[in-house]
């Protein structure tokens, strides 16, 4: 087993050094930073002063080399933002937020599609199932921060029963919380279903049926078994997608989270932090598939590895 | 039995104290008075030399004091200089004020003067270098006096002394702890001190009863960020805060209407602006055309559609509190589009023979996107053909307008922050930043701004920048569309008038 | 005694529709599926006939009215109109335009790509395999919407390149699915290599994998359609897409946004008509998979 972990780990690196190389490449290609900090009119003689005493008058590949031989030894580079402050401290600051935020959607998107995944699945083919269908069709059709507009729309402006942006306390969590995990749910309504039809299948399942014993709450308890596999299956999948839903989320509703300091950044050109925030985000990404590859073994004991 | 009672009648006692001391708190907090602001943007740090924003410096100035300091109606008045006298024409004497001390108490010197003016005059990394590097050196007399040297002949130099990036900052703490940890941990001379920042959240700020001027009216001033107009808008409504700024003009009359506040709305120096491209062969190179598209918007209407009519007509880049600035320009509307379809004509274009192209940014300031939509349609009601782009604006500065590819009209709006004519124009000349944009060259006018540069003598000074204006109104290298009012949202326990700098200078507001 | 033939009862050879057809008009779904998109192509063929105005004429006598049915609203401007007089109907309708463009060329481009890296993945395995694994699992590290705002810095936010970034971040499923089909295929390939003694050249393979690739292809891109054309309003939301003054529903809704609490079917009824493509197409996807490839039916 700590072979195997030690092995993914290393597997780490050349992706993490890949996802850098794309973004540096990138963002220096994308324009001058500089003019975006200083007035419409500056002149000139402002504009080069400055590039030059942000080293970015250098060729790219000098400063790919000098950004890399800084990353390894834990610097991440000067924001243009915020100066003189230390880059990595501003990004972990903002993690929190993020944080909160997806594991609020989760818990959200559980509550919706554990109940109406269960119910669909035995009231199959019947209303409740056609119902919760269309509910999970309308949820991956609805662009989400259309959601969280329209909810912003109802319940912020129409009803004023939650605030509508910022990070304040419970009740800010809520809008955001339903938006993000509400796309999830209907994600994961589906896949609740089918491992409960797959469990009704069983023979377990069938002789209790023909006994004539309560088959519902064996269905349930194993399939909620089934759903937990589902629920992790999705969540390393969707790890990633998670993340940009987030990103959007954060920007609807001015939540102070990573993904809106990274727009904030991209928008600005503050090329430090937009690293710091996609590296960040990648392992993030990498740890939790990591961890859910390790979840399997511990849920499903069949699940070994070397 | 005793041992079970004994217990419960002191628990009840217990709780009674609680309780009492819990009034007592809540009582006493609820005697603490905090102002509140909303902002739109959040500051990136406590560096006064390094920020470059109007709304960053609103806070900021809560902390720090400069020599000078604007009153409420944009007039210089002493602030940590008491007096001051120019010595000859590269020489001012300041005299300091004796009684200041810094929020940990150390006491205010000529040698924090130094250290803060020298510092943003020759560290050229810094983003406020640019406005003080005409500041050669300063010398220190004695502990309350200082002598500013400067490099050439400044006219501006009281104007430069009491903006933004002029803030004294004290040289014994940052000597100590260097800048990383004094952007994040503050010490000024401020009426308002240092409690803490929770990044894109708030500022907090406390009262600094040692204050020079005394000690301010509120207990707390909390400053917080909310992008969301909506929000802003709402949080004033229901009184979580008491003043929100960059209120958006479709809410005013709604929020007007209500008995808790009002939104007042403050002339700025921020003008929006068409910038030609004047080269030959390009539409825009024939002056009679480019006065012909000046002609052809109504500007009142502009505002009105935009603006919600918060904003100024102006035909040249002038506004209220701006020293040498033409006042003749401000509040003109010239629109007379038969007299521009006559010079098209005269430049040989009939209906529809002309094509011009539209560019400009979208979010950068308010309503630019539908500004130039809206030219765009009164040019097509004089039969030009027009295009339109609309940028974001790190793509419009990368693209068009840092990248000097302006095709035929580009829209900016240009703000003043050092409150002078002559840095309104400082862009045009031959070899000035617009010269490979606008591809307008006028010698007369290089001159005229040559000889304004360093002339001490403020009258003739003034009619060489009149003269410059006028060259400028005549041949439209850019032409002036309007001046943008910000507007405050201001609750009605409050008693301030929003400034002209924009400042949120807490210390004149006043509960009602 | 005569041999048996199998005749076809008349009755039956009337009956016989292509079965596309026939499992079509079995499934509700799919039928509002194929109606929704084909109003929408529709839509986007003839947006200068069907639209009322033109989406960029401005009417600054007539700002923000409401719709129809609403106190103020006029049968002139059914959905209303925006901040500048513009008919909000009539930008529906030309926003089609641009979200069938880029999703369908986005699909288009992404299914190259994918299709492409997943062959040579599956087909070579060893080096090239791993390479182009490493290569999915950088690209799936990076939270898309990151990776679309940065390289939309660089090569500037027109509708042309909003395809090309698309079609170079978005191939991960593609050539996911056409790698685990060319690698089955391989199997048995070599399984009836084993057996038969003979050698088998890529060709044949590719005969094989093809059609049975085919099938997941159609599936998997109709639901990308559905899921770029949601990419694309997104990044227009945030500043990103196609720039004005061509109209598209995400700049429809980021400018609604300011207006929510005085005109809110700004930002209403361009969200309802992402939701109407997106479920027609997501129906139409559903029902290809039922038809095409019983393996990947929901049971």
């Amino acid at each position: 087993m700590l072979a195997y972990l030690g092995r993914r780990v290393l597997q780490m690196v050349p992706i993490l050094f890949g996802v850098v190389t794309i973004i540096f490449v990138l963002l220096r290609l994308s324009g001058d930073p500089v003019r975006l900090y200083l007035p419409e009119d500056a002149s000139e003689q402002q504009v080069a002063q400055m590039r030059a005493s942000l080293g970015l008058d250098r060729p790219i590949h000098v400063q790919y080399g000098i950004y890399i031989a800084r990353l390894a030894t834990g610097d991440l580079g000067e924001s243009i933002r915020y100066r003189n402050q230390d880059v990595a401290g501003i990004v972990l600051e903002r993690l929190p937020a993020t944080l909160e935020l997806a594991g609020a959607s989760l818990l959200v998107a559980i509550l919706i599609s554990l109940p109406l995944g269960t119910l669909a699945a035995l009231n199959r083919n019947r209303l409740p199932d056609l119902l919760s269908s269309a509910v999970a069709m309308l949820g991956r059709a609805m662009p989400n921060f259309w959601v969280g507009i329209m909810l912003i729309l109802f319940f912020g402006i129409r009803l004023e029963w939650f605030p509508v942006s910022g990070r304040n306390g419970l009740a800010s969590l809520v809008l955001p919380a339903v938006t993000l995990g509400a796309s999830m749910a209907a994600l994961l309504m589906r896949l609740v279903r089918s491992g409960m039809i797959e469990v009704m299948s069983q023979d377990y399942v069938r002789t209790a049926k023909a006994k004539g014993l309560p088959w519902h709450s064996v269905v349930v308890k194993h399939g909620l078994r089934n759903a937990l596999i589902a629920y992790v299956t999705v969540l390393g999948l969707e790890i990633a997608g998670l993340m940009a839903g987030a990103v959007i989320t954060e920007q609807v509703f001015a939540w102070p989270g990573i993904g809106r300091l990274a727009i904030q950044a991209i928008n600005s050109l503050d090329m430090a932090i937009v690293q710091a925030v996609v590296i960040l985000a990648s392992v993030i990404v990498m740890v939790a598939n990591l961890a859910v590859d390790l979840t399997y073994a511990l849920i499903d004991p069949r699940i070994r590895y070397a | 039995m005793p041992e079970v009672r004994q217990p419960q009648r002191r628990t009840v006692l217990q709780r009674v104290a609680l309780v009492l001391l819990g009034l007592a708190l809540i009582a006493s907090a609820g005697a603490q008075r905090t102002l509140t602001v909303a902002q739109t943007v959040d500051i990136p740090g406590f560096d006064p030399h390094n920020h470059g924003l109007t709304a960053v410096e609103a806070v900021i100035t809560n902390v720090f004091d400069y020599l000078l300091f604007r009153d409420a109606n944009g007039d210089i008045q002493p602030a940590l200089a008491t007096a001051y006298e120019q010595v000859d024409d590269l020489t001012w004497r300041f005299t300091l004020r004796d009684d200041v001390v810094w929020h940990d108490g150390e006491p205010f010197t000529a040698e924090d003067v130094k250290f803060s003016l020298e510092r943003v005059a020759r560290d050229e990394s810094l983003f406020e270098h640019d406005s003080f590097q005409q500041i050669a050196e300063v010398e220190i007399v004695n502990d309350h006096e200082v002598l500013i040297h400067t490099s050439g002949p400044d006219p501006v130099l009281l104007n430069r002394v009491s903006r933004k990036g002029a803030d004294i900052v004290p040289a014994h703490v940052i000597e100590a702890v260097g800048w990383e940890s004094f952007s994040v941990n503050p010490v000024g001379t401020g009426p308002f001190r240092f409690v803490e920042w929770v990044r894109d959240d708030r500022v907090v700020l406390e009262a600094f009863p040692d204050h020079w001027r005394g000690a301010p009216a509120w207990d707390r001033l909390v400053f917080r960020a909310v992008p969301e107009d909506a929000t802003r808008v709402g949080e004033l409504l229901t009184g979580n805060v008491d003043i929100a700024v960059n209120f958006p003009s479709q809410d005013v009359a709604r929020v007007r209407a209500t008995d808790g506040a009002d939104v007042i709305s403050q002339p700025t120096t921020r003008i929006m602006m068409l910038l030609f491209n004047t080269a030959d062969g390009k539409a825009t190179a024939d002056p009679r055309v480019r006065e012909a598209i000046e002609l052809a918007i109504d500007k009142e209407l502009l505002v009105e559609v935009v603006a919600d009519g918060f904003g100024v007509p102006v035909e040249a880049r002038v506004s209220p509190g701006v020293d040498m600035a033409p006042m003749k320009y401000y509040d003109r509307n010239a629109y007379d589009p038969e007299r521009a379809v006559e010079l098209l004509a005269e430049a040989g274009y009939g209906p529809g023979d002309l094509t011009i192209a539209l560019q400009g940014p979208a979010g950068r300031y308010p309503g630019d996107a539908d500004t130039l939509a809206v030219v765009q349609v009164m040019l097509n009601d004089i039969g030009v053909n027009t295009t339109l782009e609309s940028l974001e604006w790190s793509a419009y500065n990368s693209r068009i307008w840092g990248a000097d590819n302006v095709e035929n009209i580009a829209l900016i709006g240009l703000a003043n922050s050092l409150f002078d004519g002559w840095f309104a124009l400082r862009a045009l000349p031959c070899d000035g930043a617009y010269a490979k944009r606008t591809n307008w060259c006028n010698p007369e006018f290089d001159q005229l701004l040559a000889d304004a540069e360093f002339n001490l003598d403020l009258e003739e000074r003034a009619r060489q920048i009149e003269a410059a204006y006028d060259i400028v109104a005549e041949e439209r290298p850019m032409i002036a569309l309007f001046q943008i009012d910000a507007l405050v949202g201001v609750s009605n326990a409050i008693d301030w008038q929003p400034r002209p700098d924009e400042m949120i200078w807490a210390f004149d507001i006043q509960p009602k | 005694m005569s041999a048996t033939i199998n005749r076809v009862p008349r009755s039956s050879r009337q009956h016989r529709l292509p079965p596309a057809l026939r499992s079509l008009l079995r499934s509700p779904t799919g039928s509002i599926g194929v109606v929704l998109v084909t109003l929408f192509v529709l839509a986007a063929l003839f947006a200068p006939q069907l639209a009322p105005f033109d989406p960029n004429a401005t009417n600054l006598r007539a700002r923000q009215v409401p719709p129809a049915w609403i106190e103020g609203g006029s049968a002139q401007n059914l959905l209303g109109t925006d901040q500048l007089g513009r008919d909000i109907l009539s930008r529906l309708i030309f926003g089609t335009r641009v979200a069938l463009i880029v999703g369908l060329g986005g699909v288009a481009l992404t299914s190259l790509v994918g299709v492409t890296l997943g062959l040579l993945a599956g087909y070579f395995r060893g080096r090239v395999d791993a390479i182009i694994s490493r290569i999915i699992d950088t690209l799936l590290s990076i939270p898309n919407v990151l990776l679309y705002l940065v390289a939309l810095g660089v090569f500037g936010p027109s509708l042309t390149m909003l395809i090309i970034v698309i079609g170079l971040v978005n191939w991960t499923t593609f050539a996911r699915v056409v790698r685990g089909e060319v690698i089955a295929v391989r199997e048995r390939e070599f399984v009836d290599a084993a057996r038969a003694n003979g050698a088998r050249s890529p060709r044949v393979i590719l005969k094989h994998v093809l059609p049975s690739v085919s099938g997941p292809i159609m599936v998997v891109g109709t639901l990308n359609v559905a899921t770029i054309i949601i990419l694309e309003a997104s990044l227009s939301f945030l500043g990103f897409g196609v720039q004005a003054p061509t109209v598209t529903w995400g700049r429809m809704l980021a400018d609604g946004r300011d207006y929510l609490a005085t005109a809110w079917w700004l930002a209403t009824f361009p969200g309802v008509t992402i939701t109407l493509l997106g479920l027609g197409l997501l129906f139409l996807g559903d029902w290809l998979r039922d038809l095409l490839d019983p393996r990947l039916r929901g049971r």
